[in-house]
């Protein structure tokens, strides 16, 4: 149990004094998320759209396959991207590899499908009655589209959440994508199983509060959002 | 003789294989009165909502004042209401829900008054109701 107490009492040390290494992991933890969840967001609730609201002929396989990569293994994810932007890879010459941003391309398409399944189901599900009513009122297609998302505004933010909270706390993309490299593409989650390794539990459980920490205050942003 | 608003040719709608609606011809005169009568799933609704260019029908023509019109064209979609029978209320507040007809017309005129009116005319205050979510 003392080694618990301990990275606690560590956690706050860490955080207080402003520990560079801790605060460089946050800091590509939140750069890579945040870039990969933009993205996401910008493609996924789109097209999560379109499949959800029109009928058309390959709608259910394409779901089917959108529902299967909900449970994509990141390490799988990982290793496809690896193979594409290493050197021999097609895009090697881009130079993504143990970059930031190639751990931020691997957690798009892990938050992609997740957005774009949770919002397809959402909008499918919404009241035909609302449709008909907007029509009624004599909205236009545009007034309809936008109408119909205002109305399903707190699916999306789950969406959102969920999709967020995969990224925030995948390990495999950012080990082989990333290199767990200290002071630059080390995130939270990497330098935790680092640390757990080396037997630096105190270290490893301080970086879990920070992280747990960041879930809390996006939910806590959110909520607020919510209600205002 | 005055010109029909309604004019329905050779109206056809399905859903799926199922022929919901068939209707050779239709004429329904300004200022007149028309009742639908009909059995569960005989098309009474599919009906309305193809009248009200909320449905584009499987085949045929619906001609509305003269023109030949389709769902979401400028000309029909600020002239034709249909009242459904289950409301839909948006999720947004009594004064949003009341306002979203005017507001999407871009006729943002006296606003507050009309809304004011439109709460008074179903016996609810504007001050205790317009800003409830």
């Amino acid at each position: 149990m003392d080694f618990i107490v301990a990275g606690f009492i560590k956690a706050i040390e860490l955080l207080i004094n402003f520990d560079h290494s801790t605060y460089t992991a946050v800091s590509a933890t939140l750069q890579a998320s945040t870039c990969s969840m933009l993205i996401s967001l910008g493609a996924g609730l789109p097209c999560g759209f379109l499949l959800g609201y029109f009928n058309f002929k390959w709608k259910r396989p394409l779901r089917t396959v959108l529902d299967t990569l909900l449970a994509l293994p990141t390490v799988s994810v990982g290793l496809l991207v690896y193979a594409f932007i290493s050197s021999q890879g097609p895009l090697g010459q881009f130079g993504l590899l143990f970059t930031l941003t190639g751990i931020a391309i691997g957690q798009t398409i892990l938050a992609f499908p997740i957005v774009t399944a949770i919002t397809a189901s959402i909008v499918e599900n919404i009241d035909p009655e609302l449709k008909l009513t907007l029509v009624s009122l004599g909205a236009g297609k545009r007034n309809i589209i936008m109408t119909c998302l205002w109305e399903v505004r707190y699916g999306l933010l789950a969406a959102a959440v969920t999709a967020y909270g995969r990224v925030l706390t995948e390990v495999g993309i950012s080990m082989m994508v990333g290199g767990n490299i200290k002071y630059h593409t080390r995130t939270i989650t990497t330098a935790i199983a680092l640390e757990t390794n080396k037997g630096m539990f105190a270290d490893g459980i301080a970086l879990g509060i920070v992280l747990i920490g960041i879930a809390f205050a996006v939910n806590i942003s959110l909520s607020f959002l919510r209600k205002q | 003789m005055t010109q029909a608003t309604y004019k329905l040719n050779q109206l056809q709608h399905y859903y799926g294989d199922k022929r919901v609606l068939d209707i050779d011809g239709l004429q329904i005169q300004k200022g007149s009165i028309t009742g639908l009568t009909g059995p569960n799933g005989s098309g009474k609704s599919t009906l309305l909502k193809i009248m009200a260019f909320a449905l584009k029908p499987t085949a045929g023509e619906v001609w509305f004042n003269g023109r030949r019109e389709v769902p979401l064209s400028p000309r029909v979609r600020s002239r034709v209401t249909l009242l459904t029978q289950k409301p839909y209320l948006l999720k947004r507040s009594v004064f949003d829900n009341i306002a979203y007809g005017l507001k999407i017309r871009r006729d943002r005129d006296n606003l507050d008054n009309r809304i004011k009116e439109a709460l008074a005319s179903v016996g609810l205050s504007y001050d205790g109701f317009a800003h409830r979510q």
